[in-house]
């Protein structure tokens, strides 16, 4: 245990040596959230009514700083390290040390969570709080939210391992990874919010698992979902995908002895 | 204008190189061409969703947003094929290769453009290419000869002021650590923000993308007269018919900049 909290903890102390990035990266989530919370107020501007699909022009905007600011914690854009180090071979010596390799790479995708938590999110959100009036969440809510924030953290990474994984088989990552990495931007609710889409697509966009890194926390934080049972998508996630990254896990490592014999 | 020509004829060949090497690799580049195209297609996937929510964007229609995201993605992409060294020019600081380049006999800018030629990036410019037929196909446009050359001097135009911009982002690196993501901002984050009528923003947000940054140029204002729409109250209508001159003008001060950056580079290098 002790061992995956110092990989963590390094994953952190790394991202924190690169300030100049950090605030680049801030200034590029906040030029998005510019973006997006015009198009809703030329979007609202033409219709008459005050919500739509359940969003209120101050929750559309919210929306925007908060998407912003999720995917720089949930890193909804698949970091391909693991897959580079399959490519280099670096993975079978990682197989071989002793610890347990997924819940390593977990570690430091953990890390790196936390820290953009802090020093991404947060600063983004700000900026979208104070010019753009994004909400904050009544008091009660946060311990919910941060439930599924954690829930999110955990199902994103999953799914990203798991597509790195396949690296083992097809040893060219790009186009697995870019094609996983766009089904989860726009599944997840990251382009335009699930409520929004028809319903043969919502209701696709609702038995994938990607929902559960942006949309429900996000339903959270803007209050549109309040009791404890919408933590149950992530929680099934987390575990089923777990469990498939486990087996998938064994399979490769199966498949390096096997050729590396 | 002869440096011109060689600079040209010299890019083709150093191109066709690069080409052929690509193609031992056909199936590799073919799935890189697809998820490209997924990639972005994502992208216009979100705003035909807003439009199942929302009637109108401030008055512009689908088909009409579509438009404007066709031709900017269409010359973004072109663009792309084109910078991928740019993009990558403070490797070339780094790794001392700048040096290399600037030894040899022959234009550093020729030298950079045709370092490599990422061919997945058509998978973006066929999507750009679909939806402007979606666009045009869903739209009653009077066509006539000067439209249709507008439209084309747009596309050059637009091609023209990317190619500058990443030109200048990849100079900048030159005094300062690396700005890829600050770049990112005027390029990719350029060809998102004018996706949408530039009507929709601020003032002060506006006038930076016409007179800083003429990103204005590469879509929105010609698309007001190719579509007869009215545009910006304070603007004239016929600065829409001026394009390819801002975006010549636009290249040419970023290529004295780029010369300029250079100059410096090997003054500081002894």
């Amino acid at each position: 245990m002790r061992l995956y909290y110092e990989v963590g903890r390094k994953a952190f102390q790394r991202s924190l040596a690169y300030k100049l990035a950090t605030l680049t990266g801030i200034i590029v989530n906040s030029f998005f959230g510019y973006i997006h919370s015009y198009i809703f107020v030329a979007v609202y501007s033409t219709v008459l009514v005050s919500t739509v699909a359940g969003f209120s022009l101050a929750q559309a905007i919210s929306y925007a700083w908060l998407t912003q600011a999720l995917i720089t914690i949930t890193q909804i854009w698949f970091d391909q390290e693991i897959s580079k180090t399959i490519v280099s071979g670096d993975a079978v010596s990682d197989f071989s040390k002793p610890f347990d390799y997924q819940t390593f790479w977990f570690s430091k995708f953990a890390g790196n969570s936390f820290y953009a938590c802090i020093f991404r999110a947060a600063p983004t959100y700000l900026v979208g709080f104070l010019l753009f009036g994004a909400q904050l969440p009544h008091l009660s809510t946060w311990p919910l939210f941060l439930m599924s924030l954690l829930l999110s953290v955990i199902v994103s990474f999953l799914i990203g391992y798991i597509f790195n994984l396949t690296t083992f088989w097809t040893l060219n990552p790009t186009g697995m990874l870019t094609l996983g990495a766009t089904l989860q931007m726009f599944f997840s609710g990251f382009i335009v919010p699930i409520a929004y889409m028809p319903d043969w697509l919502g209701w696709l966009a609702n038995v994938l698992p990607f929902q559960a890194v942006i949309s429900i926390p996000m339903q959270v934080w803007l209050g549109q979902r309040q009791s404890w049972d919408v933590l149950l998508p992530q929680l099934l996630w987390s575990i089923v995908l777990w469990g498939a990254a486990r087996w998938l896990t064994g399979r490769a490592m199966r498949k390096i002895t096997i050729q590396g014999g | 204008m002869t440096r011109v020509w060689e600079g040209t004829a010299l890019y083709f060949r150093l191109v066709n190189a690069q080409l052929r090497g690509k193609l031992q690799y056909k199936a590799n580049t073919l799935i890189q061409i697809a998820s490209h195209f997924m990639v972005t297609f994502v992208d216009f996937a979100g705003i035909a969703v807003l439009f199942n929510r929302f009637p109108t964007l401030q008055g512009w229609s689908l088909n009409e947003i579509a438009f404007l995201y066709g031709v900017a993605s269409i010359s973004f992409s072109l663009a792309m094929l084109l910078v991928r060294g740019f993009e990558t020019f403070d490797r070339y600081i780094q790794k001392g290769e700048l040096d290399r380049v600037l030894t040899r006999p022959l234009s550093p800018f020729v030298q950079i453009m045709a370092a490599e030629l990422p061919l997945h990036r058509l998978g973006r410019l066929g999507q750009g290419l679909l939806v402007l037929i979606f666009a045009i196909a869903g739209l009653k446009v009077q066509w006539d000869v000067a439209k249709i050359l507008l439209l084309l001097m747009t596309l050059l135009a637009g091609i023209l002021i990317f190619v500058a911009l990443f030109t200048l982002g990849a100079v900048s690196t030159i005094w300062t650590v690396s700005t890829a993501e600050l770049t990112n901002i005027f390029t990719n984050g350029g060809a998102y923000l004018t996706s949408f009528p530039l009507s929709i923003y601020q003032e002060w947000f506006r006038d930076f993308f016409i007179f800083v940054v003429p990103l204005a140029f590469i879509n929105y204002l010609p698309t007001l007269i190719i579509l007869d729409k009215s545009g910006l109250a304070d603007w004239p209508l016929w600065v829409g018919w001026l394009p390819l001159p801002v975006g010549v003008v636009f290249m040419g001060l970023s290529l004295w900049i780029w010369e300029y950056g250079l100059k410096k580079y090997q003054s500081t290098g002894s």
